[in-house]
Order: structure tokens, then sequence, then C-alpha cells
């Protein structure tokens, strides 16, 4: 978040100079891609996101269009993600209560849609109030319209009339994989920050390893950035940029002075306003702060000292005090790949040993040249500040009480590469392991029922496997899991087992040493199902991880390291059963239904989705033809559910299992009808997928730092493009759209005598596919084949008891259904 | 021509239209509108009404002034719209149409306006043309043409001055004559025809004009026959070639006075004639990088300590700077090329001197060695970043194979020396290299400072400002490979460990046979376990306790309003007023400013040109909106909690009593909870003090300000809590104060 109102300021103030993007040619610009994708997606687009879950897709759109232009002037741009949460960003995010109280209030909260909001009748709410509060406002207001709608709706879909999201920034950890994938791809460089990605941005500009800043206004708080670029107008092919020196000039204020003010209005690092200024207006709030300090001389941090009620002084002398040091120690990525307190005036006593080090690793590195080059120039700027320097060079002992506890550098590259997602990470280093609210809410038994199995199934598991290679501290840490609807209630996650985890699996490994095999669990599955004899083929007889053993016996390509984890993630998911004592390897047979698929000739793309769906079964949390309790209105209208009991039980378990087929649409911005009911089981999936992302993480990671893998083998862009480019489970689950699609079509179909082109039309014109998607009818048969090798599979499950024979027979039958809607055009 | 003008007339600055970039461009947008409808009427154009159908008509008049469009009268007005489906429709129109037709703005879809005459003077010109047929009156003269026209009316200087014809006729190639063309293609300037051109001869061949002229009409005649003509011409002669061999000195207007070809491909007319040669330092660079084997490195090198120096970035500082003895003798010569040089070891003194000026001159900056070093590095790693033509490579090659290279330079300050032609191998004169040297060393040290920071190029922008990025980012992209990689740094890191260790091992080895010994340590990658869930610190303190504790804060606090007073010549005196209560009142004032409309009629904060002094530099007021949200009619949570129960709402009106309790007695137990509790006092004597110190200082002011400046804040206090809240006021006046 920047600094509050900061930038309208700025703008109104005429402080926001303006260059053409060639003035930027052939250099390379590091960009803060939150603040970059908050301007991409401002509130207006992708209002129904949260609606219909999935990737943003216009966000791929916009960054193409960018991209192009980057790469027309020859600008390399360095993308850098966010990485953990300080302290003060963890409370103001809700993470130590799982937005509990935030969800809680949604329900009645009144949100003040703009800032036309009369001072001083709402208190300030955080981003994540305010995104729980729209998310409810949106779907009551449209079950709303469907219950005022209820006697002249029959089988035109309604459309909402309310965006999900209003004013607030999406939340870019949700798509960071995807993004990821997607320079990976394009041959982007990118790097997640392991804390705050603006100050990644101000080391790596003062190293020299990029030319500008584009980012938040957040970026004047740093005392080495003299310009940076706040925002790109991609069409006029012009950027507007903010000279530090010319507004602080303007503002009559020193850099410290300006600290004081930005910690007291609120900004990344300290996100709540701070009393006296919390009865203002959001939008003025800076101006004001400024004109107090102006004219009265106020210093924020004296007040918030002077504050006579004790309680509320303490919380807000910490938070301010917390803010102020976080920007002073902030631990950023550095050059020689560990992650160090970044104190930007380094040539200090004070810090001098960490620099030493820094130097000696670097001594070969030709950015070594341009740090010293740049030192040079720098140096005369930072020593007229010298009053400032006894408190910067001295770090405090208790640095983990407004970041975070340390971890080894070691995970957090392996967070840089974008190989884990980091919410374990925070687990560790913070005690506390989150369950938000879903997007649609979570107010599911069945949700909440696998928000409990979870635990066991994986967390406890991840845990583990994360904290046994690290500090012996963490492994006696407790680690709690904390759900919105309970927060009082916490389950405590056990990270000691004896053995270890790790020591259970470790004997499984794939070794193919084949070096162009590009990995899936299809692949994976492949081999494993042609195997006469697993157990002689993927139990090694001695573990690899000693430094004993040889390279060459060691897991060498990214092939064979991510098979080993995946083998191992099922093992652990009892798809197979190991003996260690007998070093049997056995599959189970849920796990012999998985080594099946080959032959039942399944499309190698669908093997995620029901391996998935696998998991969800097994863990029978609900049936596939069960309804939510409680119950959630369905999309369809009463007349069809009224009408056509059966076909309506036929169309909800088609929802279901499409919600794992992703439709092939081009970029858009989705506006079409919604459905809760179809959300609320993408959600349940989601979860499971998420699970399976961070047990599938854990298990890698634990095999990287026991040193099975030759990890000297790869560059950064290797491990990208080889390891975290493959990696399963890393996608979002696919939005609902395609389940939709067919979940109207089919009522239409219903409602208007069974003619197909009617019920297509219908669906290309709510829809709006003509721009989506080019060919609607391809997607459908496509979809549909989908459908029909999720039936051989439950046949499969029917065959050795794991699945109902009621459900499957439902399904064979919706199934039917569906043939005769999508075939009757032959006629 | 065609658009909707529905929203033309916006109004400078209003937000109306879609195209709005500032007053002035509306402004001229509307005029160059206002012109062309001005222009059009008496043409015949189409108006198509919101309804669909188009009108054609001769536009006898439009309203400019319309709020709503532009209202439009057509003469014989014919319905022309064929997309309308009702054929009846339109001819019922059709008849219904009058001579004249008046069309509302609000109704006018589009305006099609065709063959508009925007020139005056072809305009002029045709309503002229039949007049002068009529009169047969073959005169161009404008005061003719008027009486001409016959019409009697008074003609304006417009009028006549635009009544010539400008008639357009077709381009044809030129193509030689039968008779010449016996010239050559390429010879089709004075200079490079091939034969003689006697004019004279031509002109009195062709049109029997004789020639009368004589040179000596105009210059000196030369008295070949004088005894000491060969002397003279000898003397002439010398002098001629001392000036010539100084060469132009890289001016090409020089050069070309001289009659110098030079190689101007690539330049413009600009860069030839009208531009300010900026390219001194290059060349300087140039002779500096002959001096060395030139290096590869294309990138562009500033020294460090001439980065970041705006006086080099005048371009007059430059040209008057710009010097290079930049040799022209040579027909084929090109900017590369250097002058003849001295033997080397000369040259490395002239450096060493000429880098001790420059230390000299910048001594303040950095250190001798440090300077000598960058110099070095500088030389070595400029290159001229012109693009050389690949023909004259060979050239170059060829001379300075010849030449010795040189790092003397001329003194820009002075006027041009001779110096040596890339035939001359001799040494230079000392005479001039020492006086070069002495006087130089100034210029010079500019003249190279701009060095690479100024490229012939204009630059689009200068968001880099002489920081522009010297690494291509194709290599920074590729630090990214392996930089911030833990394990591939660890190993560099260890590799180079280990070859010190053999380099040193090796040297030992000669003496002593320890080989045996030396047991390479195996490397390997720090396990993770190493790492300490705290972050390693330097000093065994808590974060908290490097903030500043209250009394520092607020003692600096006091030292920082104290300056800005007396910056912005405020007057301390009015720190003399005894009634603190005031200051307190005025500061809960400006707390309670924070309303929305910053812009408020209540403007009459500016008539008390006190009233923000008394509370300036006074503790109590620093922190006075504990109390005063509650002041707010919006009843604010935060005042309300300090003050009380939360649900008890505090009366605006509470204080006369309070405030007194306040002013009179600030360390009352009331005003604990207004000010800095019991910090508040202990400032009060400091103050005291240096209001003294200030206040004597500003006798003046203190007149003015001190006892009324109290007044007027009181006064202004009581009115705001009596129920006037007009809080704004404050706002802004504050803010045009700390201005000024």
């Amino acid at each position: 978040m920047p600094i509050k109102s900061l930038e309208t300021y700025l703008f109104e103030r005429g402080l926001v100079g303006a260059y053409p993007i060639e003035s930027l040619k052939n250099s390379t610009l590091g960009i803060d891609i939150n603040h970059y994708v908050s301007r991409l997606l401002s509130y207006k687009k992708e209002q129904f996101l949260d609606a219909i879950g999935g990737f943003p897709t216009s966000l791929k759109m916009y960054l193409e269009s960018d991209l192009k232009i980057f790469k027309e002037y020859k600008i390399t741009p360095i993308f850098i993600f966010n990485g953990s949460m300080t302290y003060n960003q963890l409370e103001s995010n809700g993470y130590f209560n799982a937005s509990a109280a935030e969800a809680s209030a949604s329900s009645n909260l009144e949100i003040s849609l703009g800032s036309g909001s009369p001072p001083g009748s709402s208190t300030p709410k955080t981003s994540k109030e305010l995104l729980l509060a729209q998310r409810h406002r949106g779907w009551t207001q449209w079950s709303n319209l469907m219950t005022s709608n209820q006697s002249s709706y029959i089988d035109q879909p309604i459309q909402p009339q309310e965006p999900f999201r209003y004013n607030s920034v999406i939340e870019l950890k949700r798509y960071q994989s995807d993004l990821i994938n997607y320079f990976i791809d394009h041959d982007i460089v990118y790097q997640v920050a392991p804390y705050c990605s603006w100050i990644q941005l101000a080391y790596l500009y003062d190293n020299g390893y990029i030319d500008a800043i584009y980012g938040p206004t957040d970026c004047l708080l740093l005392k080495n950035i003299e310009k940076f670029i706040l925002g790109m107008e991609f069409p006029n092919k012009d950027f507007r940029f903010i000279d530090k020196t010319k507004v602080l000039k303007d503002f009559q204020c020193t850099h410290e002075d300006f600290i004081d003010i930005a910690m007291a209005v609120g900004n990344d690092l300290q996100s709540s306003t701070l009393p006296p200024l919390q009865i203002y207006p959001n939008s003025k709030i800076f101006d004001i702060a400024l004109e107090m300090f102006l004219s009265t001389g106020t210093n924020f941090y004296a007040y918030q000292l002077s504050n006579p009620i004790k309680e509320e002084s303490d919380k807000y002398r910490q938070r301010y005090e917390k803010g102020v040091s976080s920007l002073k120690f902030m631990p950023v990525l550095k050059t020689n790949g560990k992650v160090e307190l970044y104190t930007y005036d380094g040539d200090n006593s004070g810090t001098s040993s960490i620099n030493d080090n820094d130097n000696n690793n670097n001594d070969n590195d030709s950015a070594t040249n341009i740090k010293h080059k740049k030192d040079t120039v720098s140096t005369s700027p930072s020593s007229s500040s010298s009053s400032t320097h006894e408190i910067q060079s001295d770090i405090p002992n208790d640095v983990h009480d407004f970041i975070a506890q340390q971890l080894p550098s070691e995970y957090y590259f392996y967070r840089s590469l974008g190989l884990v997602t980091g919410k374990l990470f925070d687990a560790i280093s913070t005690g506390i392991y989150p369950e938000e609210p879903p997007l649609d809410g979570g107010s599911s038994d069945s949700y909440r029922e696998l928000l409990k199995l979870s635990v066991d199934m994986f967390k406890n598991k991840d845990i583990n496997l994360l904290t046994q290679p690290i500090n012996r501290y963490f492994q006696m840490k407790q680690i709690k899991q904390i759900k919105w609807f309970s927060p009082n209630y916490p389950t405590s996650l056990i990270n000691r087992t004896s053995p270890s985890l790790f020591e259970k699996i470790n004997r499984i490994i794939v070794k193919t040493q084949d070096k162009e095999k590009q990995f899936s669990i299809a692949e994976l599955i492949k081999l494993l199902s042609e195997s006469s004899d697993i157990s002689a083929d993927f139990v090694s007889e001695e573990v690899i991880f000693p430094n004993s053993v040889p390279m060459e016996k060691k897991l060498s390509t990214s092939f064979d390291l991510l098979s080993t984890s995946m083998l191992r993630v099922l093992t652990q998911l009892e798809f197979f059963d190991f003996n260690i004592p007998t070093k049997s390897l056995k599959p189970t047979k849920l796990g012999s239904v998985l080594l099946n698929l080959p032959k039942l000739s399944i499309d190698d793309k669908h093997y995620d989705s029901i391996l998935l769906l696998l998991i969800f079964l097994k863990t029978k949390v609900m049936s596939l033809s069960e309804d939510v309790k409680p119950s959630v209105r369905s999309a369809l209208s009463d007349v069809t559910l009224r009408t056509y009991p059966q076909e309506s039980q036929y169309i909800l378990l088609i929802t279901r299992i499409l919600t794992l087929f992703q439709i092939n649409q081009r970029p858009t911005n989705y506006h079409g009808p919604i459905d809760k009911k179809t959300l609320i089981f993408r959600e349940h999936l989601d979860f499971i997928r998420e699970n399976m992302n961070e047990i599938y993480e854990a298990t890698l990671i634990s095999s990287l730092t026991a040193n099975e893998f030759d990890r000297l083998s790869l560059d950064n862009f290797e491990w990208q493009s080889k390891v975290v480019r493959n990696m399963p489970f890393k996608l979002a689950t696919p939005n609902t759209i395609m389940a939709m699609m067919w979940e109207f079509f089919l009522q239409k179909y219903l409602h208007n005598g069974n003619v197909k082109t009617d019920a297509l039309a219908l669906v290309a014109t709510e829809f709006g596919t003509y721009k989506s998607v080019p060919n609607l009818n391809e997607q459908f048969e496509h979809s549909y084949e989908y459908l029909m090798q999720i039936l051989k599979v439950l046949k499969e499950l029917n065959a050795i008891g794991l699945f109902d024979r009621k459900d499957l027979k439902i399904v064979e039958e919706a199934l039917e259904f569906c043939s005769n809607a999508i075939k009757e055009q032959e006629n | 021509m065609k658009g909707n003008f529905n929203n033309k007339k916006s109004e400078p600055g209003g937000k109306s239209t879609g195209f709005f970039e500032n007053g002035e461009t509306t402004k001229n947008f509307n005029n160059r509108f206002d012109y062309l409808m001005t222009n059009s009427v008496g043409s015949n154009v189409f108006v198509t009404v919101s309804s669909g159908i188009t009108y054609e008509g001769l536009l006898v008049s439009c309203n400019l002034e319309s709020q709503d469009g532009v209202d439009v009268v057509l003469k014989f007005p014919k319905v022309v719209n064929s997309s309308s489906k009702v054929d009846g429709d339109i001819e019922k129109l059709s008849n219904a149409l009058g001579s004249t037709l008046i069309i509302n703005g609000s109704d006018v879809a589009e305006l099609e306006l065709k063959d508009i005459d925007l020139s005056l003077e072809e305009k002029s010109e045709h309503s002229q043309t039949p007049s002068t047929d009529g009169n047969k009156a073959k005169t161009t003269s404008p005061t003719a043409s008027v009486l001409a026209a016959g019409s009697g009316e008074f003609k304006t200087d417009v009028d006549i001055s635009s009544r010539k014809e400008f008639k357009q006729r077709e381009l044809e190639r030129w193509t030689p004559d039968e008779g010449s063309a016996h010239f050559a293609h390429n010879a089709q300037t004075l200079e490079e025809a091939s034969s003689t051109w006697d004019q004279f001869a031509v002109n009195e061949a062709k049109f029997g004009v004789t020639n009368t002229f004589d040179e000596h009409f105009y210059t000196t005649k030369i008295n070949k026959n004088d005894p000491q003509y060969r002397q003279r011409l000898k003397e002439a002669e010398r002098i001629a070639k001392e000036i010539e061999s100084q060469g132009a000195q890289g001016n090409i207007h020089l050069a070309e006075d001289r009659g110098i070809i030079i190689d101007d491909s690539g330049m413009d007319e600009e860069d030839l004639y009208s531009g300010v040669d900026r390219r001194g330092d290059e060349l300087l660079a140039s002779l500096k990088s002959n001096a060395k084997p030139i290096t590869s490195k294309v990138n562009k090198y500033v020294p460090p300590t001439l980065r970041n120096q705006p006086h080099h970035m005048d371009p007059a500082i430059i040209s008057s700077t710009t010097s290079t003895s930049k040799q022209m003798g040579n027909t084929s010569n090109d900017v590369k090329e250097t002058v003849v040089l001295p033997p080397t070891n000369q040259e490395k003194v002239a450096k060493k001197e000429k880098s001790k000026h420059r230390e000299g001159s910048k001594s303040k900056i950095s250190s001798k060695e440090a300077q000598i070093e960058e110099l070095k590095k500088f030389s070595e790693k400029f290159k001229v970043p012109y693009d050389v033509p690949t023909d004259m490579k060979d050239i170059f090659k060829k001379q300075a194979s010849v030449t010795t290279p040189s790092g003397l330079k001329t003194d820009p300050s002075l006027p041009p020396k001779p110096s040596m032609s890339t035939k001359a191998n001799t040494p230079p004169v000392s005479k001039s290299d020492s006086k070069r040297n002495v006087g130089s060393s100034t210029h010079e040290n500019q003249s190279g400072a701009k060095g690479a920071t100024h490229s012939r190029k204009r630059t689009p922008g200068s968001f880099f400002g002489s920081k522009k990025p010297t690494v291509s980012s194709a290599i920074k992209k590729d630090l990214f490979r392996r930089s911030f990689n833990m394990f591939i740094k660890a190993k560099e890191n260890y590799d180079e460990k280990m070859k010190e260790k053999e380099e040193q091992e090796s040297t030992v080895d000669t003496t002593k046979k320890t080989k045996e010994d030396k047991v390479m340590e195996p490397f390997f990658i720090e396990k993770p376990y190493f790492t300490a869930p705290t972050w390693p610190n330097t000093i065994e303190k808590s974060y908290k306790d490097l903030f500043p504790d209250q009394k520092t804060l607020m003692q600096k606090a006091q030292v920082k309003m104290q300056q800005r007073a007396q910056m912005n010549q405020m007057p301390m005196a009015s720190n003399m007023n005894p009634h603190l209560g005031v200051g307190m009142g005025a500061g809960m004032m400006r707390f309670q400013m924070g309303g929305p409309a910053p812009t408020s009629p209540m403007m009459n904060a500016a008539g008390f040109p006190g009233m923000y002094m008394p509370f300036q530099p006074q503790p109590p007021m620093f922190y006075p909106p504990m109390g005063a949200p509650m002041m707010l009619p919006t009843g604010d949570m935060e005042g309300a909690e300090l003050n009380g129960p939360p649900s008890q709402p505090v009366s605006p009106r509470i204080p006369p009593a309070y405030m007194a309790a306040a002013g009179g007695a600030p360390q009352t137990s009331p005003m604990g909870a207004f000010g800095y509790p019991g910090a508040a006092m202990p400032f009060q004597p400091m103050m005291g003090a240096s209001n003294g110190v200030v206040g004597g200082g500003m006798p003046r002011q203190y007149n003015q300000h001190g006892g009324n400046g109290g007044h007027h804040g009181r006064h202004n206090n009581y009115n705001s809590h009596g129920g006037n809240h007009h809080h704004n006021p404050h706002h802004n006046n504050n803010r045009t104060n700390n201005n000024n």
C-alpha cells in the first residue's frame, strides 16, 4: 500500500514530472509488480473475478502490450514480487486471526463508496475488510436479485449488478505462480523479494543491477533513491516520475520529517493511520499531516508518546516504531545469494562485517564493477547526512520483532525463484497458519470439514518436512492453524514426528538420467505404470543425501528431481504403500486407479485435474451429487428446478466436474452470469490444489536442502525454466466459466424444446463469447471429451469400491443427457 | 470537413470536452474553428440533423456563440439524404423547404464543409480574376486592381496585398537542353565543373553585353614589376601557409572558409552551419585513445568526479572550451584524425602535468592519485562516439602509422597555434607546448570533463541525468543469471579461496615440500540449520531504544520550529505573549481545520497577520488536538475517548472556562491532557530565553505583532469556539504563510 493520499497530492502540487518512454531506451527497469498490477487492473477491471475464480485473464493482455513497448525501446524489465510480510503488514492484513474480525465485520459493514463519506463517520478500514465486505455485498445483491426475479426467470440467466471487487487491489499472491510462469515463458527476469519488493528494488538500484525503479510512492521513504517512476502511460508512450529532492523542497521538510509524516498517515510498512489524523478523510490525509507539520512543527512520533491513554499510545507507538525500524532494517536478497538486512549507508562501521563479506564474495563479479562505480557517485550525497548514521548502522537485537524470524537463506533463495509460494515459510516464522475465507465466504460445512482434515493430511507433513532441515528452534516452535470462523480455537500443528517424515520417504527415488524429459504428472504415471516392479525400480538401497555419496548417484536432472518429489508426495497421500524394512513400494487401491490412467487413454493434460478429483473424493467431505450445507441458491431458475428435478441433478454433477476444466479463452474482462454454487465447489478443489502445492513444495525443498540434488548444476534461469516451470499444482484452479456455460446451455436446451442452436446462441450472447471464445462449439466438444474421460475414471473407482454406485449411475445418465444435447446438431 | 461540433465551445479549463489540453490550447482550437466557420460562409455545406436527414445549402450565417453547438442558416436548402427509408417523407420535406433554413445548434449532428478555401490569397484572387478579365486591364499593381475593380469600395491592406495569383503548376523533372548536354551530371556546381566558365563571354555571345569589369576598381593592383615583388610574394606565401597549416581545428566553418574539403557525410545543415560544435571533448579523448591501443569498449565512460556537475551542462561553456588540434590539412581528413605529436616520453610528462592542473582545480573533491587513476581509466576506456565511415578506416590506419599520437591539445582560449602537418615528423615547437600546458589547465579540464556526458545526439530526455545507464541492459539481465544464487556464489567464493591457497602454497612448496599437507577441504553448501531464527545484530539493544525519547524529540522539534520561524521571517516576538492559552486555542483551531473543503469564503484569517505566530514555537500547542477533535461537530471518537466516556458528546461551546484554565496555568491538571503531559513545562524557560534573543533581533516585528498577535489569536479563537466553525481559513492562511 503506498503512502496514503500522497499520490494525488503530488499531482495536485505538480510534483510529478513526465518524460517520454524513449528516454528510458536501453535501460534496465526494476518494476515493483504489486504497484504495476495495481495500475493495470484498476478497480473497474475484472469486477466479477472473485465470483468466478481463476486467473484474471485480462492481466495477460495488458502485460503483453506493455512488454511489447518495452521491447520496442529495448528496455529490460525486471519484475520484483513481494515476499513475506513484516509484522505491521501481517497485522493490518488480519494475518494473526485469519481475517476473522474482518470477515465477521464484512456482513454488517456499510462500505462508503468512494471518498465522499463525511469525515469522522467512518472508522478507517483495512483493505482486507473492504475486500471481504464487497464480496459479501456482491453475493447478497445477487441472491436478492435472484429472489426478486424468481417469477420471471426461466432460462435467461441473470447478470449480477454489484461488482465483487471495489477499490481493492487484486490479491496478487493468488496469481503469483501464474505470472511467474508467464515470465518464464516470455524470458522475462523476475525475482521474489524476501520481504518488501520496493526495498529490494532499492538494493538492486544501489548495486547497479537496474537503472531505474518503477514503484509506489513509498520509494520516497528511501534515502538512496533520488528519482523513481511512479506510473507509465503506455498508450501515450510516456511515464511519470518523482524527483525526491524536488518533493522535499516543495514540502519544506527533511527526509526524516517526511518519514515521520508518512508513518503517521500510513504507508506500506505501517498501514494504519495514527492519531491525530484518523478523523480526517482518507483522501486528504497527507495534505493535512503536512500542514500540521509545517504550521505547528508537529512531530507525530512525539504525538504518540504524549498520548495520555496508555493502551492506545502503546499500540500506535509500536506500530510507528516497527514501521520506521522495518524501513531501516529490511532484509533483502543480496548478490551473494544471502538474505541480509539492508542498511543503505553501508559504508558505516556498524555494518562493515556484513559488507565485507559481501565484497569478498563478489570480487570476481562483474556487478562489483558497477557497484564501485556507483559507490563513488553516491558517497558524496550520503556523507552529508551523517547525523543519522549512528541510528542506521547499529542493528538492534530484536529485528525479528518487527520483521519476522529469520529463515535460512536457502529457503529465501527458493522463494526468490518462485519455487515456493511462501505461505508455509510464513507459518514457520510467525507460528501461525491462517485459513482465510474462500471466495464464496466459506460457509459450507464440507469446506470447513476439509480444513480440519487438511491438518493431518497435509499441514503436519509440510511443517515437519520444512522444519526438519533448519534450526532446532523451529522444530520445537508451536505453529497453529487459525481459522477465520473460529479464531479462538486454533489447531496446533505437529512439527515433530519420529522418525521424521523425510526419513520415511527418502529412499523413494526416481532416476531416469534423462536430461531432455520434461516433468509432468502424466509422464511420471506412465513411467510408473510401465514398470514391472515398482519396488525394485523406485526404491533405492541407500539414501543419497549424505555428502559421501558421489554426485553421479544423486539426482541430476529436473525430471528426476520433480518426479522423486511427486512420488514421495503420492506415497504420503497413501496412493502408495511404502514399507521401509522390506523396501517394498506398492500402489494402494487408489494408487492403482492412478496407474491405470494410461490404459484408459486419458489425455495427458487431464492428469492433474483427475489427481485433484481423486484426492477430493478421498477426503469424503461431500459426494459429487450431494448438495452443499447450508444450502445455497442455485443459478438455475426455480422453474427448471421444479419442472426438471432429475435434469437439475445432472446439471449439478456436470458443473462440478467441469470446475476443473479451463475454457480456452482470450484475455477479457469477464462480465456475465455467475453461480455461487459452482464457485463453492470450485473453492473445495482449489483448497485441495493449494494444499497439494504446499506438500509438493515442502517435499521438494526437503529433498533439495538434504543435498539429494546437484544444486550447482543450474543457474537461476535454468532453475526457473526447468524446475519452477514444470512444477504441478502451481497455477490457479480454472474459473467456473465452462461449468456455467454448460449449466445455462442445458437449461435453455430443456426449456426450448431441445434445440441446441438456440441454447448455444444464448450462451454465446450471455457470456460474450464472440470476443473471448472464438470457437464455442469446439470448447463444448473438448469439455465433453473431458467429461467422458472422468466417467471412465469414476467407473474404475467404482470397481474398487471408492465411488458410490448410485452416484456413478447419475453421472452416466447425466453424460448421456449431455451427449444428446450436444450431438443434436447432426439431425 | 466533418466533425461533431456540439461540444466545441468548451470554456478554457472546463472539462466538458473529450479534448482538453489547457486553456491556451483550447482557445487556439476555438479560434481555428471560428476561422474555419467564418471562411466557410458562402460555400455549399451539408448539414445532418439529429433526425438523420442531411440538407445541402449555401451557408449564410452561423452562430458561433451558441452554447450547444452551432446554429446554422442555410440558403436554398435541399434535402440530399438518401439513408432515410421513407422517400415520401423526403419529398414532403423538400417541398416544405423555403429559401432559407435555420437549424438550431442542438439539432446539428454533423456539419460537412466542402472545398473551403482557407488561404486568403487564393480566395481573394478568385474573386479578383473575373474583375480583371472584365476590365482587360493587365496590371498587377494592387492599387490598379482596386481601381480596376471599379467597385469604389475601400479596400483594406489585406484585400489588396492578397490579390496575387498563386497557381501551382505540375512539377516537371528537369532535363538538360540538347545544347548543354556536355555538362557532366556530376559537375553541377561551379567549383566542380570541369570546364572553365566565363560568364562574360557567354553574356557577350548571347546577349551582346560587353563587360566593363576591371578588378582594379576594387582591389589594389599588384605591381609585379616591383623589385621587391618576389620577396613579398614569398613572405605572403609563408604567411598563408602558416595560417593554412594550422588546420581548421575541427571547425567545419573554418575548414570551409579555407577551401578544405571535409567529409560532411552524416552532417546536416545545422551541423555544418548553425549548430554549436560540441565535439571538442570527444576529439580530446580521441587524442588520448590514439596514444594507447584502442580498447574495444563501446560504452562511454564518465569519470565519477565529473558526473553531477551541472556547470558542464552549459552549452556556452562547452563551445567556449571546445578545442582540438585536429588537423585538416589533408583533403580526406576525418574527425578521428589527430595531430602530430611529440615523442612518447614527452607525452607522458605533458599528461602528468595536465592531470596536475586538473587536480589543482578539483582538489576539493578528491586526491591527486585518485584523479590520475581516473584519468588513466578514462583515457583507456574512451572511444570517440562517432561512426567512422568505413572507407575512412583505411586512411586512418595509414596515417596512424605515420603519425605519432599525442596527448597534447591546444588551448581553446588562445588563437590557434600552428600544429604539425601529418607529414611533419619533427617534434613540435616547445614554446607553444609549454604555453599550452600552463595556460590551458582549467579549460582543458572542462572540455575533458564534459566528455561523454554530452554526446552529439540530442537525447529525448534526461531522466537519468548524468547517471545514464552505462551497462547495456543485456549484460545486466545476464547478471541475474548467476547473482542472487547462494550456491553459485558460495562455490565461486570457495574456488577463489582455493586458488589463493594454492598460490600461497605453491610459493611455499618451492622451499619446503609440504605438498602432502595440502589437504583440500571439500566444498559444502552451507546447511540451513546454521541459520538462527534471529537476525544478526551489532548492538545489544532493542529497536525501541533507537528512537529518541520524548525529551530530546521535543527539544529537536523546538529547535526546528525556531529555525523554521526564522526562515519564514515569522516574528518570534509573539512568544513573549503571556497568554499561553491563546496559542493553545489557536493551535486547537488549526487541527480542526481538516475539513474537506480547503476553500472557504471565510478568509478573514488574512486579516490577522499575527495569528499563527503565537502558537508556533510553544510546546503545548504541538499536540493540542487531543482536546481539539472533540470540538468537531461531527463527533470524533478520538476526542471523545480522550475526554471521558465515549458516548458522552462534548459540547462545542465548552471553551471559555477551559481555555482559561489551559491558558492561565498550563501546568495544572487539565493541561496535562492537552499538551505534552509533564514535558510541556520544562521547555518554557528555554523558549523564553531563545525568544529573548530572537525577539531582540527583530524589534520591528515585535512591535508589530507582539501584543496584537495575541489579541488576534484570542479573538479568533473565541470566534471559533463560540460557534462559528470557520476552520478552513486557517488552513489556507497557514499554507500561504509558510510558502512565503
